[in-house]
């Protein structure tokens, strides 16, 4: 009970320490919250998107690759003749230029039967009725628009009244939804399903479908729930992936600081052992300390994660991605909270055990402060050397393992890259020692610097934690860059390949091939040829690509299928850009909490060096002096992690694209110094707080009695 | 582990009216060429119900004495002996409970838990056992030391002087055979300091307890009953009833180099 008290008290007496000790695990528990939030959100939105089936469907029919309307019209036909069935709607789907208050935009409109069971306004019995030269609009749609019933709009050349405004899924574009006959009528609206209702044999619907794809209303139902299923899965998966990597790092960062700020309450630990609490009750006590830092950081977390998660999904429905109200998973919150704890108390466990064992003498005489405690180095060498072994060889299996099994062989690099982590925090304290070691020359001009060189030396551990985790950071970042480059360098690669050309027509989208390639070959600008199944398109020798574009679209037929291989590569760029920027997002919070990790350790080194600081002021070390060493110490610890980061994340991008088969390629040189670069500025900056109250110690209080 | 364990009674007695004895205790810190002899070969009585100061230059071993005597550091050879135990036969779980139960500690500062009231603190070695405290001994202990009127308050709220006394009732609050005092007054400014020992010469007059005190003060040790004095490890002499003249003039004796003084 006392021991409870106490730690509560202690919690309250401090506040400002207690957060400062939680922040990183704060942050880590805010991403978690918002992570599981957006999900629990985005799960609402998935099942609006990918649910399309109709409750009624019994029987879903769809076609193999592109069906001639006439085609499709024709298996309607004979399905609707089947005993049993009762009804038939085929589903076309097109984006079409529709004019309406004026303006043409594209909007995507889709068929609908206008009443029954298959109509999507079956729940809406106040919208429409939807009969051929009706249309009925999205509510934003018409918004935006500024139509309403009774307006007529233009689709396709197409005149159709506004039936009806109503509950159709808009996703943030134009939509609207026309009578089947019109869609045909329209063009441009392919069929691309149909959904039968009726107690029908599948055989019998599979004997006048022809090659369609012919499945049962359940069974595809099913199937779509299976894909919302697992999209969501795989969206959880990555998110957690990150969430973990973010409470990793604030559990190294939590666990040095409650090292410092015990290191500088080794007198009042000691003291309680001398009036009579056993080892085990100040063991206890630092525990119930670290579950109220962590249940404070936990509230803080999980309350601003609930804001920036509000945010998001506020933005998500202001652009139609979401219309369901916000879903704020009071349990998961809980669960993020209890993370917060659990963390904590985890990363509180090393410094509790020490705490446990704190001699009672040490209440009598000058409290011996820091973490300058010796590290136990042969333990510690022998477990990174085994541990390095098992990582590169599992880094090693992980390629050709990969050929057979390239999930197994993903898994398995990520296994080498979190036992590297592991190293890197075994080894961090030598680590920090040889490259201050390495440093010291160069700082031999400098009082400030050397201070800072020795300091860092000293005090390596928690020079390490901060090292550590920004290598993480920079690692996981300098690994994306790699994999990005290699991506985007085998992208380009395939699409050479497969195209062959600028652009290309296959041959059998084309009435009369030979007839077009004339005619294309005609024009000054186009070298036209024809390669296999496809018309090949370059530009003619001294023309440009923008004026090869301009001939082919006025020779083509309107509606041709052209494929050009810049407009293939940008997509895929743009694919592997939005990757690269949820990635980083992701990545991100690492960084974070590195920095704030970086902030946290020097703020509190800081506080117990006041007496130090004091020293050499007084001893002639100018107030920029004492801000400058600070500096140093930040420049010292993020240039370790970003150099082994750089180098560590650089080498295991390279590992996951051979893992996957692509060409590492350049790594983006420049791009990985800039990183790191900018991840030593970014440290230095994020010193400025240490910085001022270090330049702010007065230089009599060194002098001063203890 | 439900409840800490109690101090367990030994054989060994400290003698007829000794609070503790020490016999040719010997402390050594460090390994080969550093290794120091802070003890050599003491052998000290502490006599029941009487207020004892331990005096002696720096290095001469006094601290070390005082640690081994409230069992926080061990003797590396001989025998520490507090009523009936010998602290040095102890584990770390009986010398918690030795602690708690039978010693009282007035330290130089930092007596006090920061973020606990001068109450909580007081209560502070009672709450560790799991038990309450006696409430009219405390009562009486609080209002005779002035400070009933300052429990609620945290050290911070606190002067100096009130601290020590807020350190004195708990010290003596579990009713200690023993209160072991480090330079109670080292921080204190000389009126604080002269009723701080004011009040422990009272704690020896009135509640009948036993006080040992280390201290530099020849002032503070003309207040007590005798004078332990130490040097290099190991006793070299005693004062009874103390006077600030007697304590000096003992004390330039063993500060002079052997031989030419003594």
């Amino acid at each position: 009970m006392i021991v409870a008290r106490t730690a509560l008290r202690s919690v309250l007496r401090r506040p400002r320490q207690a957060l400062l000790v939680g922040v990183a695990i704060t942050a880590a528990t805010a991403f978690a919250a918002v992570a599981l939030l957006v999900a629990a959100n985005a799960r609402v939105a998935l099942v609006a998107f990918g649910m399309v089936t109709p409750p009624a469907a019994d029987v879903v029919v769809v076609p193999r690759g592109d069906v001639a309307q006439g085609a499709a019209l024709e298996v309607a036909e004979g399905v609707r003749a089947l005993p049993g069935v009762v009804d038939v709607a085929v589903e076309h789907l097109g984006d079409v230029e529709v004019e309406a208050g004026g303006v043409t935009t594209t909007w995507k409109l889709t068929s609908d039967p206008g009443g029954g069971p298959l109509s999507a306004l079956r729940d809406a019995p106040d919208v429409g009725p939807l009969e051929p030269g009706g249309i009925v609009l999205g509510r934003r749609t018409a918004e935006r628009v500024g139509v309403d019933v009774g307006d007529t709009v233009v689709a396709g050349g197409h005149e159709l009244v506004v039936a009806g405004v109503g509950p159709v899924r808009e996703f943030g574009q134009d939509v609207g939804l026309v009578h089947p006959s019109d869609a045909v009528a329209i063009g441009g609206m392919p069929p691309v399903q149909m959904f039968v209702v009726g107690d029908v044999d599948l055989a019998a619907v599979r004997a006048v479908a022809g090659d369609a794809a012919v499945t049962s209303g359940p069974e595809q139902r099913d199937r779509e729930a299976r894909s919302v299923g697992d999209t969501l899965a795989g969206v959880l998966g990555g998110l957690s992936v990150f969430v973990a990597l973010a409470v990793v790092s604030a559990v190294v960062i939590v666990s040095s600081t409650f090292r410092i700020v015990l290191a500088r309450r080794a007198a009042e630990l000691a003291l309680l052992r001398c009036v009579g609490a056993t080892g085990r009750q100040v063991h206890r006590s630092v525990l119930a300390e670290a579950a109220c830092v962590g249940l404070l950081g936990g509230l803080v977390g999980t309350g601003a994660g609930l804001g920036v998660a509000a945010g998001l999904v506020a933005a998500a429905r202001a652009a139609d991605l979401v219309s369901a109200p916000f879903v704020a998973a009071p349990g998961g919150l809980v669960a993020c909270v209890a993370l917060s704890v659990v963390a904590t108390v985890a990363a509180a466990l090393p410094s509790a055990r020490a705490a446990g064992r704190t001699a009672p003498v040490v209440a009598l005489g000058a409290a011996r402060s820091s973490d300058a405690r010796p590290v136990r180095v042969g333990a510690r060498l022998v477990a990174a050397g085994a541990l390095t072994l098992t990582a590169v060889a599992t880094g090693a299996v992980a390629v050709p393992v990969a050929r057979t099994d390239q999930l197994t062989g993903l898994a398995l690099a990520a296994l080498s890259g979190t036992l590297v982590f592991a190293v890197l925090v075994a080894v961090g304290p030598f680590l920090v020692r040889w490259a201050a070691r390495a440093v010291r020359p160069l700082a031999a001009r400098s009082a400030a610097l050397r201070l800072a060189v020795s300091n860092a030396h000293r005090s390596s551990r928690r020079t390490a934690a901060m090292t550590t985790v920004l290598t993480l950071g920079v690692g996981l970042a300098a690994a994306l860059l790699v994999a990005v480059a290699g991506v985007t360098a085998d992208a380009r690669e395939s699409v050479v390949r497969t195209f062959g050309a600028d652009a290309l027509i296959p041959v059998d989208v084309v009435a009369d091939p030979d007839a077009l390639v004339a005619a294309l070959a005609a024009h000054p600008a186009v070298d036209a040829r024809v390669v296999g199944t496809d018309i090949l398109l370059d530009p003619a020798p001294g023309t440009d690509p923008a004026a090869l574009r301009d001939a082919v679209l006025d020779t083509v037929p309107a509606g041709t299928s052209v494929y050009w291989a810049g407009d293939v590569l940008a997509g895929i760029e743009q694919t592997v850009a939005v990757g690269q920027l949820v990635g980083a997002a992701m990545i991100g919070v690492t960084l974070v909490v590195a920095m704030v990790g970086v902030v946290v350790t020097l703020a509190l080194s800081v506080a117990e060096r006041r007496q130090e600081i004091a020293l050499v002021r007084a001893l002639g070390v100018s107030r920029a002096g004492a801000r400058r060493s600070v500096a140093a110490e930040a420049g010292l610890a993020s240039a370790v992690g970003a150099t082994l980061g750089v180098v560590l994340g650089g080498a295991y991008g390279v590992l996951a694209l051979r893992v996957l088969d692509m060409p590492a390629g350049q790594p983006p040189l420049v791009r990985l110094a800039l990183l790191g670069a900018g991840v030593v500025g970014a440290a230095v900056l994020a010193a400025a707080v240490p910085m001022r109250s270090a330049g702010r110690v007065e230089p009599a209080i060194g002098l001063a009695a203890r | 582990m439900s409840q800490p364990p109690v101090a367990p009674p030994l054989p060994t007695v400290a003698g007829p009216g000794l609070a503790a004895r020490a016999v040719d205790l010997v402390r050594e810190y460090g390994t080969g060429s550093s290794r120091v002899r802070a003890l050599d070969g003491l052998s000290v009585d502490l006599v029941e119900r009487r207020f004892t100061a331990v005096m002696g230059a720096s290095g001469s071993g006094k601290s070390t004495f005082l640690h081994c005597l409230a069992g926080l550091d061990r003797a590396t050879s001989g025998q520490m002996l507090l009523g009936g135990t010998d602290l040095g036969a102890l584990d770390d779980a009986a010398l918690t409970a030795i602690r708690r139960d039978r010693l009282g500690f007035v330290f130089q500062d930092g007596n006090l838990l920061p973020h606990l009231t001068a109450g909580e603190n007081i209560d502070l070695a009672a709450s560790l056992a799991g038990r309450r405290a006696d409430r009219a001994w405390r009562r009486e202990l609080v209002e005779r030391l002035g400070v009933a009127d300052r429990l609620r308050h945290l050290p911070s709220q606190l002067s100096g002087g009130q601290r020590q006394r807020v350190a004195v009732v708990r010290a003596l609050l579990g009713r200690p055979d023993l209160v072991v005092a480090d330079e109670p007054t080292g921080a204190l400014d000389s009126e604080a300091g002269a009723a701080l020992l004011a009040l422990l010469r009272a704690c020896v007059d009135e509640f009948g307890q036993t006080v040992v005190m280390v201290t530099h003060d020849p002032s503070a040790a003309a207040v007590t009953d005798e004078v332990v004095l130490l040097r290099d490890g190991r006793a070299a002499g005693r004062v009874d009833r103390p006077t600030r003249r007697t304590v000096l003039e003992r004390l330039g004796e063993l500060a002079a180099p052997a031989g030419v003084g003594a």
